[in-house]
């Protein structure tokens, strides 16, 4: 898993056991104070019902609008939050149902790095602090006589310079504190490294730096990714595969190709067709373009059945009716749609 | 486009003056927009683009900002030395700005009709019954469901688009001219930002306004403006036909700002991305601002400051090596 | 990297502390007061027990500002026409003691309470915030009585009444700086690292709250100075011939029309500590926060060449 792990992943999800394994993923958040006696509580269904997998070395883009729950399937990943219920087996082993040892040294392989690299920095820290609080907490990870020499040669392969360690971050623009929880994330040397929203934070013309940072990470370590982003575009460069959320459900999942070329599901397809599109080849070609109804409805009531039905302009009965699900006979390219393209 | 615009900016200069330092937002910005055109400025965190807007809109807290130099003239008359009082007149009535940020710019104790209500009576374009029709006849107009209905809510029960389109209402109630939109769509979802833009579009069309689009999303720009003014540490670095300026830049940060979007065809390999970070405002690098972070960059580019190259009629290039630029 | 993202930041060392002090005036007194009241506390009584006790019935309630009774009645003299000054010097070992150990001892109760209450769990802070209702809502000064009464009036009891009294402060700042900070995204990478609550309290959240406690002791420090002053005046606090300042104060009070330095030193005595308290903490408060620092690191330099990167106080604005 090192050089071909930009190749297409295909053959990978099939072949290797998946490095992680999500199944029927549910969080819901209560909502209001817990004393209405005797009533049940209102929930916000943030997550319900998330099943992916991730081989070994591979980039899984999750996309999806506000309030899709693709952050909340990373907090809970990470046990930032506790799910309701299902399984995510990391190598085998259940991160929910993980003791706190057991989860600690899970955390040893599974990173994160967050959206806003402005908050995820203590700013009364300097940097050589901040990269090396992995190993404060896992002391065992690396003998303290190394550390200073590998804050400094983590600082040179995120792309920073050595000097820096002594800083603090508000020293430091937006693209290099997002490098800086790069090489903290990298401490550990992770095999799955979740990316929520790592560049939506960050100017156009920034992001292409830290998009080629971590594809270049990837190539080098073979690092797993769970790449969460809204932007359609930067998802489709990282990723080889593609799930796309709406409302706490993926909608429709399968390579990178077949989603964009080939979307499937209604949803999918006016998604692509919204994002502005920079080629001028096509002579802005915006008959074609489908713009959506209304707005997401909200997920303390969402509607029965499938999700997106009040949007969509192919619904019929039956999609008030049982949820539609993913179709596993379909191959990797599934759908949650009862009239799929 | 037509020969006299309705609004134009000359070598415009606004600094702040924070206890630590100056910072030079905006460092002689040009620019003008005809009537009936959507004109799009462009630019990333640090360009000065919303500073320019509020500079215009004469929305600038003073201190720490201050206007140091330069002109805005709206319809021929110069909006920096008008009197507030007058400018007051002006605003709403011939010229309306949209905010990226519905929710703080609407005041959360009044029903959004009352709201849009008083805009009328305020102005004297109707009272009574009449105000409040013509409010829900707006909020109709805007794509607002039950607008009857709704006009008696309040700001926090619309949701993200919803709340966008009454302060669209607001803006287009008075009939403006000019309609100024910083970051219409950046808090919004892709979905709700295709519905907000085509909205802004056929209001622009039906009522013969000009629209300023300020934003940083070059999709967005190429969907709907018309002309693209490009803007760096406080300079129109480029500027011409959206179509002409994106399929083919003249100057070199354009180019590199096109090149650093991850499209279809570059899939797997690297994005081009630009070196370095968006300039410190309160220390501009001497000569081009860009130089730090151009490919293209020579000693000239260090010591001496581009003069603006024409490139075709309407287009032009604030780069000293803007013709090498353009044959890339 | 190119060569541009290097320039960026340009090499600069850090200031080390002790240089940023003489930088602000204020800060280099105030440091020099605790240094002087440092020393009082140290060799005091040992230098000025006999001169503090020495009564002189000519001297009494002698005006300050004459040196003709020799230098140590630069103040006047008391009632007995001891010296005031031997007599602030001598107390301030009392004091201080008192007053000092007082709110460390609440301030480190209280933080601690609080980073539990706000930290640890629904439950256990529910109560805890009970218990500081409870403090707080009985009168202070009914409290300490109470408790003196039932225990013996000693300087150890003295001192635990009056950090009782003052904790609930201390346990509410904390516990509402504490469910503040525990929401930062800084604190969830840190947990996503497998950093225990313990971790992430020392690490992340004292370093934030410490500064806040530190500048709220110096205020409380003259409230329980004048505190313990009221339980000496009800006979249940430090008693004759042992003396503090707020003592002195009390003992003052009686003799405002004929002689107001009596009260009026003690006073200006109490108010001087606490003031240079306070800047001493507000400054450490800047000297503590990366953010801060440049405010002192600049003073005196030439304004126009700001060493470091402008991201903090107004380099951007534009959204």
């Amino acid at each position: 898993m090192s050089d071909d792990a930009s190749a297409s992943s295909s053959t990978l999800t099939k072949d290797a056991p998946p490095i992680l394994e999500v199944r029927d993923l549910v969080k819901h958040f209560p909502i209001g104070s817990g004393f209405s006696l005797g009533r049940k509580a209102a929930v916000v269904k943030a997550v319900d019902g998330v099943s992916f997998n991730l081989a070994a070395g591979e980039t899984l883009g999750l996309v999806g609008e506000s309030g899709c729950g693709k952050s909340t399937v990373a907090r809970t990943l990470l046990r930032l939050e506790e799910p309701t219920s299902g399984t995510a087996l990391f190598r085998g082993e259940d991160i929910f149902a993980a003791n706190p040892a057991a989860l600690k040294n899970i955390r040893l392989r599974l990173q994160v790095i967050f959206q806003d690299p402005y908050a995820s920095l203590n700013p009364r820290m300097n940097v050589a602090e901040i990269i090396a609080e992995p190993w404060v907490i896992h002391p065992e990870a690396l003998p303290v006589s190394e550390r200073a020499e590998r804050v400094r040669s983590l600082l040179e392969s995120v792309g920073l310079r050595r000097e820096h360690a002594e800083r603090y971050p508000h020293e430091f623009s937006g693209g290099q504190r997002q490098r800086i929880g790069i090489a903290r994330a990298m401490a550990l040397e992770p095999e799955v490294l979740i990316c929520d929203e790592p560049v939506s934070a960050l100017d156009v013309s920034v992001q292409a730096q830290v998009v080629n940072l971590l594809m270049e990470i990837q190539e080098r370590l073979g690092i797993a990714y769970v790449f969460i982003a809204h932007d359609l575009s930067v998802v489709r460069h990282m990723s080889h595969r593609i799930a796309v959320m709406y409302l706490g459900r993926i909608v429709e999942t399968g390579t990178e190709e077949d989603v964009y070329n080939n979307p499937r599901h209604p949803y999918t397809k006016a998604l692509l067709s919204a994002e502005p599109s920079l080629d001028f080849s096509e002579t802005r070609a915006k008959s074609s373009r489908i713009i959506l109804q209304g707005e997401v409805p909200s997920p303390a009531n969402p509607p029965s059945g499938c999700r997106f039905r009040n949007r969509c302009w192919k619904a019929q009965e039956i999609c008030a009716g049982d949820t539609p699900v993913l179709d596993r006979n379909e191959g990797d390219h599934q759908v949650a749609c009862y009239a799929p393209e | 486009m037509a020969d006299h615009p309705i609004l134009s900016v000359d070598n415009l200069q606004v600094e702040f003056r924070t206890g630590r330092e100056i910072v030079h937002a905006v460092n002689g910005a040009t620019f003008s927009v005809a009537p009936r055109e959507t004109a799009a400025i462009l630019g990333e965190s640090g360009s000065g683009k919303s500073v320019t807007a509020a500079a215009i809109m004469r929305l600038l807290q003073s201190p720490p900002a201050f206007v140091t130099g330069g002109s805005v003239r709206f319809k021929g008359q110069d909006v920096l030395s008008m009197p507030m009082a007058e400018w007051r007149r002006f605003c709403g009535r011939d010229i309306a700005m949209v905010f990226q940020d519905a929710l703080t710019s609407l005041n959360p104790v009044f029903s959004v009709g009352w709201q849009i209500a008083e805009l009328f009576r305020a102005h004297g374009v109707a009272r009574g019954k009449d105000a409040r029709d013509r409010a829900i006849e707006l909020l109709g107009r805007v794509g607002i469901p039950d607008p009857a209905l709704r006009a008696r809510d309040y700001t926090h029960q619309f949701s993200g688009g919803m709340r966008q389109r009454v302060m669209i209402a607001m803006a287009i109630a008075l009939s403006p001219d000019l309609l100024t939109a910083d970051e219409p769509t950046t808090a919004l979802d892709v979905t709700v930002q295709a519905q907000i833009m085509e909205l802004l579009e056929d209001l622009r069309r039906e009522s013969d306004m000009a629209m300023i689009l300020i934003t940083h999303d070059l999709g967005v720009v190429a969907d709907v403006a018309d002309t693209v003014w490009v803007m760096y540490a406080g300079r129109v670095v480029e500027h011409g036909p959206v179509s002409a300026v994106l399929s083919r830049p003249a100057h070199a940060y354009t180019l590199a700002l096109l090149n650093s979007v991850p499209r279809a065809r570059d899939k797997g390999r690297k994005l081009e991305p630009i070196a370095g970070s968006p300039p410190d405002l309160a220390r501009i690098p001497d000569g081009c601002a860009f130089h730090p972070r151009c490919r293209f960059a020579t000693n000239l580019c260090r010591v001496e400051a581009p003069p603006s190259v024409a490139i075709a009629p309407g287009r032009a290039a604030e780069c000293h090596h803007a013709g090498k630029v353009f044959d890339v | 990297m190119s060569t541009a993202e290097q320039e960026a930041i340009t090499i600069r060392r850090v200031t080390p502390w002790w240089r940023l002090l003489p930088r602000d005036k204020f800060a280099l007194v105030a440091a020099c007061w605790m240094v002087v009241l440092f020393a009082c506390f140290l060799l005091g009584p040992e230098l000025f027990g006999k001169a503090a006790t020495a009564i002189n019935l000519r001297a009494r309630n002698l005006a300050p500002g004459s040196l003709e009774n020799g230098w140590l009645m630069i103040l006047g003299g008391d009632a007995l026409g001891r010296s005031i000054l031997a007599r602030l010097i001598v107390a301030s070992r009392n004091t201080m003691t008192i007053a000092l150990t007082a709110v460390i001892l609440a301030m480190l109760a209280g933080g601690a309470l609080g980073m539990i209450a706000g930290y640890i769990g629904r439950g256990v802070g529910q109560i805890i915030m009970r218990f500081a209702d409870v403090l707080q809502s009985f009168p202070s000064l009914l409290l300490a009585v109470v408790v003196l009464y039932v225990l013996e009036p000693s300087v150890t009891n003295l001192i635990i009444v009056l950090s009782i009294t003052r904790l609930p402060i201390y346990l509410r700042v904390t516990r509402a700086e504490v469910m503040e900070v525990r929401e930062r995204v800084f604190v969830d990478a840190a947990r996503a690292l497998g950093g225990g609550r313990f971790h992430i309290l020392r690490r992340h959240i004292t370093p934030v709250v410490a500064p806040t406690l530190l500048t709220i002791l110096t205020v409380d420090f003259s409230i329980v100075m004048l505190a313990e002053s009221s339980l000496s005046f009800l006979g249940i606090g430090i008693q004759p011939p042992e003396i503090t300042w707020g003592l002195m104060v009390a003992q003052g009070r009686n003799y405002l029309s004929q002689a107001w330095w009596l009260a009026f030193f003690p006073g200006l005595a109490i108010m001087l500590a606490t003031l240079s308290g306070n800047i001493l903490s507000n400054w450490l408060r800047i000297v503590s926060d990366p953010e801060q620092r440049w405010r002192l690191e600049t003073v005196g330099q030439d304004k126009r060449k700001p060493e470091k990167q402008g991201q903090g106080a107004g380099g951007r604005t534009d959204g």
